[in-house]
Parts: structure tokens; C-alpha cells; sequence
């Protein structure tokens, strides 16, 4: 009987305990014997554990944000091709980097007034605790130079694709299931300043769907509502610093 | 062994969440769940004390049982009780028989008595005896009680501790004479000590206050006396409070720095004070309490040098007045529900008398016994939850007593009375009810008026946030400060509120620590019936909230007839809210569009208000708060009918306010209502789920106010719902409310009873004009059985709100989260919400038990009736 007695304890004991080192902050009429985990499957994730995991993994747009990062990094990579005497160019757009939003494009001659480029921009942390913006986004895109390549007046057109997760004061503002999408026309105007550094400077007009969650703007702040929205402006300002090989 | 085994079975069994629930819901039958005047002996039969020492209480005999002036200025009405009759014996023991030498019986002349020590852990019994005239001692049945070893129990010392260790020496109470020169030198550093010298300094070249200068203009224009004793209560309090200020400054900056010139001018303005009484139009028992309270500091404070015709002439003063006090109080206050005038201030000042003039007086002893043990046993509190009963407003004018009494026991006797657990309760009602820079839940009279936190109440908290080393508190006066530097210097010289005093004695710091996000969301006060949450305690501007009120204590006091109702804010903003004006405690406008139910966001059967006084009350049978859900459930089935309190049909009597079936009482009809409310996982939707059941067809009239914006609604848009939205400023609430049956409609910007505001003029005798608030009401057809089922959303203006979905299925969708609810009159009530995408987190309702699922911990809730005293 003693042991009886011993053997239900030490099964007891530690369930006790676990519960109370589980149980999610409760304060309630009912008695503490009320609350119990739910079917208590050895193979679900404990409240707390999944507390610590949804605490450690980055929440919401972060997930875009370092996915990004990992893309840039490889994108980064690939810049580094050697020359092969048509136009190329690094370049970063200062106009973003001054609010914190890095870029780096990679520019290469494909036809006599014809480039291809692709911008990867991002964004991974807040400005301060209630604004800031992540992101990565994508503007592959063509220009036509009148004169020659990384000189004087373009136009092109580009893609845009952006992922992002804002918070401004009240609310955050993340893309929903798919990035941002949208095309552009643009201008640019391209200053040569000797030693390959070019100042570029560039205008583009568009439009962009998204589809977006609004959130408290708080820790795990709640969502407030789901919309799509059409928008028709400005896509791209430009002040870029270009090297080119 | 087999006891253990056997307890050991019990606890499986109760740790099994699946038990099946017996009655699950309580419905209650008593007329009042509290009493004007005590009913109950406490500690009751079967109670378990674990937090404080025990203090016997037990009623009165019924002809005994006064119930004080109705209202202000009508103590001439009240029938006198012969006090010197009353006596009592008490008795208590670990053995039911009480035997002699292991029984203490202890003959009292008030109904209460202190053990000198607290009792040790166990089983006790005990009974109280009113012993008559003749010598017969009338037993009541024999309790019992048992107390549980805690060594951090709040136990403080007894009487006899305490005034062996009050100093002989003067002054004692603003300041303690063996560390005088002490004090000064700390509080010259500190902000506060420069503010009393400045007030004390203008004192000295400008005239004091002419008890001439009582504005009577006004009286000849009021109907009723109770109008013209209110006017002039107020005109007089005017005049006396203004020259009270600067005589306390003037006191206070006599201890401060010892200068004869601010004790002088303090003198010579108290010695006319004196002579204000004789003047037939100084009204109301504060103007008593004034007198009192500055001769007996003037005393304390300038003992060491005052002649003795000076002391003879102010003790000569001072007697006759705590005589009145003492006598008022005794077999009355300490029965009490909650003597508001007495309890806020007067007897504070009492006391401080009483312990000013301690053996200078032939009664001393006998009134610091009382007082002393008066506030052991009832105070600070009366209840444990720590909530105010009678709202946000009236809380503030009590905040010098919630302080000054126990910093000045805790000094004497070293005990600190600030570990009396109701403080941190207290502390979290004082957040939760009014949080940064929002409007105050929306509770009791006057709730109007607090737009947010006020000095007084920041004052307080920071007062809390060092006595108790509460970094939470800390947190919400930084942010304010942070804003405001000088916040607390707009308290300074406030009658009820003013902590200055208490700053220049206090040299703990302000904590640091976890701030107020680090509260849950929602909080539940069961014994006071209050209910709120917000979902965002960083940010104000953009912070969703809700507040709730069923409550025990029904509308009696300063608190509103207001069970089941709710009240919607976003960024401190009212929106769906409590209307009316408090002209005064028992105007025409104030007891029928602002006490009365109709003013507030609940259901009225046929149009009938909830009665006036305890009767009317309602409770908290359940409530769940986490991290992520709220839930609380309302019980308003005892509430309506026609008002039957004596106290409350003698006010309306005196104040020609009839409580008739024009004015909206009558027979009550309802069996039963319950308002469940489910806070959406705090995204600033509510769902809020009614039960209603009547003995015959009753038409339910569904009330929404709202104070600033008016209130539109759109019964076109969805068949299923009438859409109602309200806006104040960058704030909106809309509201979906689905019912039984369809809705009569109406919406109207008139009070029932127009506000005119006859009693608070400025100095110059200007009336401020009450502005109009706004009211919908849906009504039902004619139904026995009805339900309401409304899911309000309160947000930033610059976010429309969705409107819920309903799929085929009849689920009701609004952002993350799905909800089914019985509307029908048929078949059980029941809800069940679920967010969407998370299997584990859901509230379920099916008539009997609530089923809360929160990540797969299932919580089952029943009703629970709450430990109520009194």
C-alpha cells in the first residue's frame, strides 16, 4: 500500500508541476483544478515551449525579412562577376540607404542602348520602436539609353516585387500570403564623374497591387482588418552612386 | 494510509477537467446580496481566513440600525438612537462548547472587537450576544471559522501597542518631534516643500476669506429645501476649503521651517474660523470636519509654544466637535456599507484629532480605541478585491485617508499598514478603471468628469508605487510625468487628495522594473462586479477598451444603477458609454437620466429602470482573464422591479423625485439576464451575448448612449444586424446587433428629464451648461424569451471597420476570428467562438458550464458566488 501510494505521487507530482509550469497566465473565478491541458499529447510542443518558439522565430514579415537577407547575400555573390567589356555597374541607391533601406543593383549591357538591371532592396530593422519599415524587394527592369549605355538620358520599364512589414505609430502593415507586385516606366539620367563612379538619377510611375494585414502596432498586436489596394504613382526616386567596370 | 490514499483519489478526481459540472448555474433568490447596515456576521460561518488577521463584526439589533442622514443638510430627519443601550458580549474559542479557560468573552459597546493577537491557525467558533437593559444577553447561533497559518498574513498591532507607542511628545501627527530637524533638512531638496511656502507666503500679505462672502442668489430660485441645504453646502464649502488651503499651507510651513511668523497668521485666521459656525448659512458636516482638522494640527504643530489660554480655547473647540463626530460614528459607521462623507474624510480628521489631543482630553482613550480598531477592522477597503464600489470619481476624494492613516500607523508602531493585501488590489483597480490618459471606465456618479488620470489619482498611484515598491505604478506616473512634469503640483492643496505631505515624508523611490505591459490585458474585481481590458497598455492613443459592471452592491452610495452595462473606448475616448449629469446627489436629471439604468448600456424589460439602492444589484458568477482572452459573465436577473430601499424612497421623498411607473419602475418581470461578454483576443472586438427570460411576454429594449458623437444606425445594410456606429473625434465604435426578432428602432439627443445645472457655479456665479447626450434603443416585440447578440468594434476612425461576414452556416465572421451563436428563443442559449486558423483557442457556451480553450489548457467555468461582507 506504501508503495501504491509512492508510485501515484511520483505520477502525480510532476504532472502537477507541469501543469502550473505550463499553463498559459489565467486568472479566473474558476478553481485552479479546472484548468488541465487538453489531451496532453507527448508529441505536442508544451504551452511554454511553444511560447519560447513563436518568441525565438521572427514573427510575421520578419520571415520575409531574412529570407530576404539570405537572397540579397547570394544575389551580392553573383555581382562579382568578372567584366567582359560591356557596360556593368554596381550601385546603390543613397536616396534609400539614407532612411536605412539598403540596395545594391547590378547593371549589364545586353544590346547596343540596351541594359539589364536588378535592384534587391532591404530593410531589417525598425527606425525606432514604433516606425520603421522591413523589406525585400525586387525591381528587375530594362532601359534604353539614347546615347550609350551609363550615360546621359534613359527610359525603361521594370517589375516590381516587394515584401514588407511596416509600422507607423498605431498600426503595422504587412503583405498578406503574396509579395507586392507591380510594373513601371522610368526615367533616368546618368552623370559620369570620372574614375567609373556615375551619379544616377531616376524618376519611375507605375502600379502595384498588394494585398495587406493591418495589425496593432503593438507585440503581437492583433489584426485588424485585411484589404487589397490598386496603387497608381510614383514606384521609384532615385539618387544613385554607380561604379561601373 | 487510507486517508491518504483516499485524498489522494479526491485530488485526481478534482484535477480531472472532464469531471461532469453540478449546477453549473446559481441562481440567486436574496433580496440584496449586501446591506446598508450590517446583516452578517464576518467572519462568517465556513470562512477560511489566510491573508488577515481575524476581527469579529456582527449586526446590530434592527431599532438600532441607523441609517444616517439621507442626504446633506437633512440630519434633523434622522431618528436618534439611544447608543448608551447598546452593549454586547462576544465570545470565541477552538471549542465549541467554550469552555471556560479556553474561551476569551469580551463585553464591547460597539459591534466589533480586534483580538489583541492574531488567532493561531485552526478551527474556531464564536458568538455575539446584544445584552438588553435588563441584563439579557440575546445569542446569536454559533460560527465557525478557521484560519490558516500564513506568516505574511496582514496582522497589525493591536490598540494597546499602538498608543503605548504614540508619542507624548508634540507635534506627533504632520511630523514626529524626535526627528523634526530631521525632516527639514530632507525636504528642502524636494519640489513640494517650496510649493507650501509660497502659498504660505501670499497667506501672509493677503486677507483671508469672508464667511460673508456665501453666495445666496441663488436659493430663492429652488424649489425644494434639500436644493437650498445643497447650494449652500456648496457655496459655504467655497469659502471654508479656499481658507482652509492657506491655513494648512500656513501650518505646514510652520513645521517646515520652524518660522514663528507662518504659525501666527495660522492662529489668527483658525480663531475666526471658530467663529464661522454661528453663521446660518455654513452648511454640511465637511465645514465641521474642516474646523476640526485645522485646530487640531494647529494644536499638535504649535503645542511647544501656544500660551495655555490658547490651548484651552482650541481644545475648547475641539472637544464638542469629535464628541459630535464620536457619537456619530459609534454603532453607525463601522455597520456601515460605505458612509461615503465619513469614510473619505471626516474620519481621517477624526482620528488625527483624536490623536493630536491624546491625553488632553478626558475621552481621549475612549475615541483612539475607536478609531484605531474602527479602521482595523473595516478599513481601508471594505471589500477585498480592492475595486471602488462606488466609481472613478468618488475614489480620488478618499486618496489622503487611503495614505495619510496608514503612513502615520505604520510610523507609531513600525508595522507596515500598507502590506494590508486590499493596496495592491487597490493599485490594480486604480490602473485598470482609468489607464494613461484615458477616460475613466465609466462607473459611478460623476464618472463624467474624469477624462483621464487626474493629479490626485497619479498622486496616488505614485504613492503606491513606493510604499509597496510597485514598479507597474511607477510606470504609469513616469509616462504621465514624462508628459506633464508638473502634474502633481495641480493636487497640491486639494482637500481630499493632496500627497505633498506624504512626498516630503517619504524618501523610498520610485521603482523601476516591469512596466504596465506587463499586465494582462483584462482584469476581473468579482466582490465590486467591475470587468475591463484594454489591448494596448503602451501605446494610449491607439488602445481598445472595454469596461463592465454587475455588481453586489446594486446602486446605493454614489454607485449607478448600471448592472450588465458596458461601456467602449479607443485611445481614451468614450464611444458606446454611460450618459446623464450628477447636478447633485438626488436631482430630478441625475436620479432618472444618469443613476437610473436607462442612461446606461444595458437592457431594460418594457422600458422598466433596475432598482435604486442594494436591491438592485447584480454580480459576477464567472470570469476568465489571460494573456490572450477576456471573459466575464453578468447576472442582472435580481436587478428590476420597483425601488423598495427605504433609505432610497425617503431621498426621492425628500428630493420630490418619485421612483413611480412614469419614471420607469415597475413590477418586475425578469427571470432571469445574463450578458456574457468575449473580448476577441483584444483586436478591439467584443462579442456581447444576452440571455433574457421573463414570466410573461416582455418587449426588451437593447440601450446604446454615447456622450459625444451622435449615434447612427443602418437597418438596411444586413438583414441579420442593425448597424450602429458612434464617433468621438479619431475614435469610432460600430456595433453589429443581431437579435431574436426584429428591431424597433429609434435614436434621440434628448434627455428623459432635461440637465440643468442649479448648483455648480464658478466664483462668479456662472452655470456651466450641460450639453445633451445621445441615446439609441432597440426595442423586441413582445417575448418571454429573447436573445441579443452584439459584436461591437471600437477603432481608430482611419480604420473602418469590417463587417462581419455570415456564411451559410450561419458562422459570423469578423477579422480572425468565427463565432456561432444561438439567437433563436428556442433550444439553450450558447456561443462558441473560435479564431480562426488556431484549433486551441476558443470559448464555448451551451447554457451550463463555459468551456475556455487557451493553446490546448481547457479551463471549465461555473459560477462561483463571490465572498461579499456586510
Amino acid at each position: 500500500m506504501k508503495k501504491l501510494a509512492i508510485i501515484l505521487l511520483a505520477i502525480m507530482l510532476p504532472g502537477l508541476a507541469t501543469v502550473s509550469a505550463q499553463a498559459p497566465r489565467i486568472r479566473t473565478s474558476a478553481p485552479v483544478e479546472k484548468t488541465a491541458q487538453k489531451g496532453a499529447k507527448a508529441s505536442k510542443p508544451s504551452a511554454p515551449a511553444a511560447k519560447e518558439a513563436a518568441a525565438a522565430a521572427p514573427k510575421g514579415g520578419n520571415k520575409g525579412g531574412k529570407k530576404g537577407g539570405k537572397k540579397a547575400a547570394k544575389a551580392a555573390e553573383t555581382f562579382t562577376a568578372p567584366s567582359n567589356g560591356l557596360y556593368m555597374a554596381l550601385k546603390t541607391n543613397l536616396a534609400y540607404d539614407a532612411f536605412g533601406v539598403l540596395n545594391l543593383a547590378y547593371e549589364c549591357q545586353f544590346a547596343d542602348h540596351w541594359t539589364a538591371e536588378l535592384p534587391v532592396i532591404w530593410s531589417l530593422w525598425d527606425w525606432k520602436e514604433t516606425r520603421g519599415l522591413r523589406t525585400v524587394a525586387l525591381q528587375p527592369g530594362v532601359k534604353y539609353w539614347f546615347s550609350k549605355p551609363g550615360n546621359g538620358h534613359a527610359v525603361g520599364a521594370d517589375f516590381d516585387l516587394a515584401w514588407y512589414n511596416a509600422r507607423w505609430d498605431d498600426d503595422r502593415y504587412q503583405s498578406d500570403c503574396r509579395p507586392a507586385m507591380g510594373a513601371s516606366i522610368l526615367y533616368a539620367y546618368t552623370l559620369n564623374m570620372g574614375r567609373g563612379w556615375k551619379a544616377e538619377f531616376s524618376l519611375g510611375v507605375g502600379y502595384v497591387n498588394t494585398r495587406y494585414n493591418t495589425y496593432y502596432n503593438i507585440t503581437d498586436g492583433a489584426l485588424i482588418d485585411t484589404r487589397t489596394k490598386h496603387y497608381f504613382g510614383p514606384t521609384r526616386l532615385g539618387i544613385t552612386l554607380a561604379y561601373s567596370f | 494510509m487510507k486517508k491518504i490514499l483516499f485524498s489522494l483519489g479526491l485530488l485526481l478526481a478534482a484535477a480531472n477537467p472532464y469531471t461532469a459540472a453540478q449546477d453549473a448555474n446559481i441562481r440567486l433568490t436574496d433580496v440584496s446580496l449586501m446591506h446598508e447596515s450590517r446583516d452578517t456576521p464576518y467572519p462568517a460561518d465556513g470562512w477560511v481566513e489566510s491573508e488577515r488577521a481575524i476581527s469579529f463584526q456582527w449586526p446590530m439589533p434592527a431599532w438600532a440600525r441607523g441609517k444616517g442622514a439621507p442626504l446633506d443638510g437633512m440630519e434633523h430627519t434622522v431618528k436618534k438612537v439611544d447608543k448608551s443601550k447598546l452593549k454586547y458580549k462576544l465570545r470565541y474559542s477552538t471549542d465549541k462548547s467554550f469552555p471556560e479557560g479556553n474561551t476569551v468573552t469580551v463585553d464591547r459597546i460597539w459591534p466589533f472587537y480586534n483580538p489583541e493577537k492574531p488567532l493561531a491557525a485552526g478551527t474556531w467558533y464564536w458568538q455575539h450576544a446584544f445584552v438588553n437593559e435588563d441584563g439579557k444577553e440575546d445569542w446569536s447561533p454559533v460560527y465557525t471559522f478557521t484560519v490558516v497559518d500564513n506568516p505574511k498574513a496582514f496582522t497589525p498591532p493591536s490598540y494597546k501597542e499602538f498608543i503605548a507607542k504614540l508619542p507624548a511628545t508634540h507635534p506627533r501627527i504632520l511630523v514626529d518631534a524626535a526627528n523634526w530637524d530631521d525632516f527639514i533638512e530632507g525636504a528642502k531638496d524636494k519640489p513640494e516643500y517650496r510649493w507650501y511656502l509660497d502659498v504660505a507666503d501670499k497667506a501672509l500679505v493677503e486677507p483671508m476669506k469672508r464667511v460673508e462672502d456665501i453666495r445666496t442668489d441663488k436659493v430663492k430660485s429652488l424649489t425644494n429645501q434639500q436644493q437650498v441645504k445643497a447650494y449652500l453646502t456648496r457655496e459655504s464649502r467655497r469659502i471654508i476649503d479656499a481658507e482652509e488651503s492657506t491655513c494648512e499651507a500656513l501650518i505646514r510651513a510652520y513645521v517646515l521651517t520652524k518660522d514663528r511668523k507662518y504659525a501666527d497668521e495660522a492662529i489668527k485666521r483658525i480663531t475666526t474660523m471658530f467663529k464661522w459656525s454661528d453663521n446660518p448659512n455654513v452648511q454640511g458636516d465637511f465645514n465641521d470636519g474642516a474646523i476640526v482638522s485645522l485646530a487640531s494640527m494647529a494644536y499638535d504643530s504649535f503645542f511647544n509654544f501656544m500660551t495655555d489660554d490658547q490651548k484651552k480655547e482650541f481644545l475648547a473647540q475641539l472637544r464638542p466637535r469629535i464628541a459630535k463626530m464620536y457619537n456619530h460614528y459609534n454603532n453607525y459607521l463601522e455597520n456601515h456599507i460605505a458612509e461615503n462623507h465619513l469614510w473619505q474624510m471626516n474620519f481621517r480628521i477624526t482620528s488625527m484629532a483624536v490623536y493630536a489631543t491624546y491625553g488632553d482630553l478626558p475621552e481621549s482613550d475612549l475615541w483612539a480605541d475607536y478609531c484605531y480598531n474602527v479602521w482595523l477592522c473595516r478599513f481601508p477597503g471594505l471589500n477585498r478585491d480592492g475595486a471602488w464600489h462606488n466609481g472613478d470619481s468618488y475614489f480620488t476624494v478618499n486618496t489622503r485617508t487611503l495614505v495619510e492613516m496608514p503612513w502615520f500607523y505604520s510610523r507609531v508602531t513600525g508595522y507596515d499598514f500598507f502590506s494590508d493585501p486590499w493596496y495592491d488590489n487597490n493599485t490594480l483597480y486604480t490602473i485598470y478603471h482609468c489607464p494613461p490618459f484615458q477616460k475613466s471606465a465609466g462607473n459611478g456618479s460623476s464618472h463624467q468628469n474624469v477624462n483621464r488620470p487626474n493629479s490626485i489619482r497619479i498622486g496616488y498611484l505614485d504613492a503606491m508605487a513606493r510604499v509597496r515598491n510597485n514598479s507597474i505604478a511607477a510606470d504609469f506616473v513616469r509616462r504621465t510625468l514624462e508628459k506633464e512634469p508638473d502634474y502633481l503640483k495641480k493636487a497640491h492643496l486639494a482637500k481630499p487628495g493632496d500627497l505633498s505631505w506624504f512626498r516630503l515624508q517619504c524618501d523610498k523611490p520610485l521603482p523601476t522594473g516591469p512596466g504596465l505591459t506587463a499586465l494582462m490585458s483584462g482584469y476581473t474585481f468579482p466582490e465590486s462586479g467591475l470587468s475591463s481590458a484594454c489591448n494596448n497598455w503602451d501605446r494610449n492613443g491607439a488602445n481598445s477598451m472595454w469596461s463592465f459592471r454587475s455588481s453586489p452592491y446594486g446602486s446605493t452610495s454614489h454607485a449607478i444603477s448600471n448592472q450588465n452595462a458596458f461601456n467602449t473606448f479607443y485611445g481614451g475616448r468614450p464611444l458606446f458609454y454611460s450618459s446623464g449629469h450628477h447636478t447633485s446627489f438626488t436631482d430630478l436629471h441625475s436620479i432618472l437620466c444618469h443613476r437610473a439604468s436607462r442612461a446606461h448600456n444595458t437592457i431594460l424589460p418594457d422600458g422598466n429602470n433596475q432598482r435604486i439602492g442594494v436591491e438592485g444589484y447584480g454580480w459576477i458568477p464567472r470570469y476568465y482573464n489571460s494573456d490572450k482572452l477576456n471573459y466575464v459573465v453578468g447576472d442582472a436577473s435580481n436587478a428590476y422591479g420597483k425601488v423598495i430601499s427605504p433609505l432610497w424612497l425617503e431621498r426621492g421623498q425628500q428630493s420630490d423625485v418619485e421612483f413611480s411607473k412614469e419614471n420607469g419602475w415597475d413590477d418586475n418581470h425578469v427571470k432571469k439576464f445574463r450578458r456574457h461578454i468575449v473580448d476577441l483576443g483584444s483586436n478591439g472586438w467584443i462579442l456581447v451575448y444576452d440571455e433574457l427570460e421573463a414570466d410573461q411576454p416582455v418587449s426588451w429594449h437593447y440601450l446604446l448612449h454615447s456622450v459625444a458623437g451622435p449615434i447612427e444606425f443602418d437597418q438596411q445594410e444586413n438583414p441579420a444586424y442593425v448597424h450602429l456606429n458612434t464617433i468621438n473625434r479619431g475614435a469610432q465604435a460600430d456595433a453589429f446587433l443581431f437579435s431574436s426578432g426584429a428591431l424597433e428602432c429609434d435614436t434621440t439627443d434628448q434627455f428623459f428629464v432635461p440637465a440643468t445645472n442649479w448648483l455648480k457655479g464658478d466664483a462668479k456665479g456662472n452655470f456651466k451648461k450641460y450639453p445633451n447626450h445621445h441615446h439609441f434603443t432597440g426595442k423586441s416585440e413582445k417575448a418571454p424569451v429573447y436573445r441579443f447578440a452584439a459584436l461591437v468594434n471600437s477603432h481608430a476612425l482611419k480604420h473602418p471597420s469590417v463587417k462581419p461576414s455570415i456564411r451559410r452556416d450561419g458562422t459570423i465572421r469578423v477579422p480572425g476570428w468565427l463565432i456561432n451563436v444561438n439567437l433563436t428563443t428556442e433550444g439553450k442559449p450558447s456561443f462558441l467562438v473560435r479564431k480562426e486558423g488556431e484549433e486551441n483557442v476558443s470559448i464555448s457556451y451551451e447554457g451550463e458550464e463555459t468551456i475556455v480553450n487557451e493553446n490546448g489548457y481547457v479551463t471549465t467555468l461555473t459560477d462561483v458566488v463571490p465572498d461579499l461582507e456586510i
